[in-house]
Formats: structure tokens, C-alpha cells, sequence
């Protein structure tokens, strides 16, 4: 089962060749700053991915390998705290 | 704030060129998947538009799956001849070889509908990356 931070269409890129998803359907928003590594795509088709820029709702990325990703930065999300 | 979306200049691809599009999920190319990336242009650029890789000497089929497909399991492949003999263009958006497939007129159930009416096949990508998560 793949965890997706993100929902996107990998298919997708802009003008700079960067894939775009919204902002709102990230799981939790307000983690998605520039620089965050977090998986983006669809469960079928999903890539690790760097955060560019967020900017009017958007959310711009590019692509990653695991292992450029693992350079970032740990690859486990923290545990949620209990109340 | 909408964007305006860059267009090459690039001359229109040929009748038999291929026209790829990665699948998202497990119902193949299914219409609420291209409903949903045409509104997602539609947010950013102002038009209905379906984001596919066309085929050409420079991006070969293998260096598509290799490279822009490269997390994709499976595609769909049209054609350019099929997507345009149902009304369809494609338009040079962005970096080469994207291209938008859209309906001259902005329809968004009209661009769907005839996109999912289009003659396709679905690939298995032999070069698809299942990186570990």
C-alpha cells in the first residue's frame, strides 16, 4: 500500500518541465514547503518528489529517485501524536 | 491566478505519430481520471486540456517509457490521425514533447468524450520504475 502525500498527474508538467498537483488534496498541506521530499502521484503511478515552489493553490514538484530523496532527508514520516 | 501557457511553434506531428498518455489507475483510461486533468489545466492555464507525450526521432517510444512514463505501468497509445479524425488537437504546450489534447471549442465533456471514443491501445511499460516506498 502506497502512502501519497500528494495526489498528482505525473503526467502533467509546466512551462519548466515541473509536474503540478493542488495544493488542497495534499494530505497535510501545511507540510508542503519548498524543499519537502514527499511521495506524489497516484497509487498506481507515484514518484518520491521535491517541493519547488507553492504558489496560488499549486503546488510545482520534480522528480526524484529514493536515494536522492533519502539525501534529504529521512524517508519515515513521524508517527502521529496521540492527544 | 491562471497562468498563460507557453505553445511552440513547432509544426503539427504527423497522421501516424503516437500519442502516449500514462494511466493513473487500474480502470485504464478512464473518463473521471481525464475529467480531472483537464479541470487541473483548466485552474492553471484557462483551457480544457489532457497532457500526453508525443513520439517523435528525438523521444522514441523507448525513451518515453524510459523517461516521462518512466513511473507509469501501463499507457494508453494513440494516435495523432485517430485523436484529430475525432475533432481533437493537439497543441505544443510547454517543454517538447508535451502536448495538450483539447477541443477547439473548450468543451470539457466534449473533449472527454470523444478522448475516451478514440481508438487506443494499452501498454505494459517494460521499463516502468517501482522504486520502493
Amino acid at each position: 500500500m502506497i502512502y501519497i502525500d500528494l495526489p498528482a498527474d505525473l503526467n502533467l508538467e509546466d512551462d519548466q518541465g515541473r509536474n503540478v498537483a493542488r495544493l488542497a488534496e495534499a494530505v497535510t498541506p501545511e507540510t508542503v514547503t519548498p524543499g519537502a521530499v514527499l511521495v506524489a502521484g497516484m497509487p498506481r503511478a507515484w514518484s518520491w518528489a521535491v517541493v519547488e515552489t507553492v504558489e496560488d493553490g499549486f503546488v510545482y514538484f520534480h522528480q526524484v529517485s529514493a536515494r536522492d530523496a533519502a539525501r534529504r532527508g529521512s524517508l519515515v514520516a513521524p508517527l502521529p501524536r496521540s492527544a | 491566478m491562471v497562468k498563460t501557457r507557453a505553445r511552440r511553434a513547432d509544426p503539427a506531428p504527423p497522421p501516424e505519430q503516437l500519442v502516449l498518455r500514462g494511466i493513473l489507475g487500474d480502470a485504464g483510461l478512464d473518463a473521471d481520471d481525464l475529467t480531472q486533468a483537464a479541470m487541473l489545466n483548466a485552474e492553471l492555464y484557462d483551457f480544457y486540456g489532457v497532457s500526453v507525450w508525443v513520439a517523435d526521432t528525438a523521444w522514441s517510444r523507448k525513451r518515453l517509457e524510459a523517461t516521462k512514463l518512466v513511473k507509469f505501468e501501463r499507457y494508453a497509445e494513440f494516435t495523432v490521425a485517430g485523436l484529430t479524425a475525432r475533432g481533437l488537437s493537439l497543441w505544443a504546450t510547454g517543454q517538447r514533447p508535451h502536448y495538450d489534447v483539447v477541443d477547439e471549442l473548450n468543451d470539457l465533456e466534449s473533449l472527454v468524450t470523444l478522448m475516451t471514443a478514440t481508438p487506443y491501445v494499452i501498454r505494459d511499460n517494460p521499463r516502468v520504475d517501482r522504486e520502493e516506498h
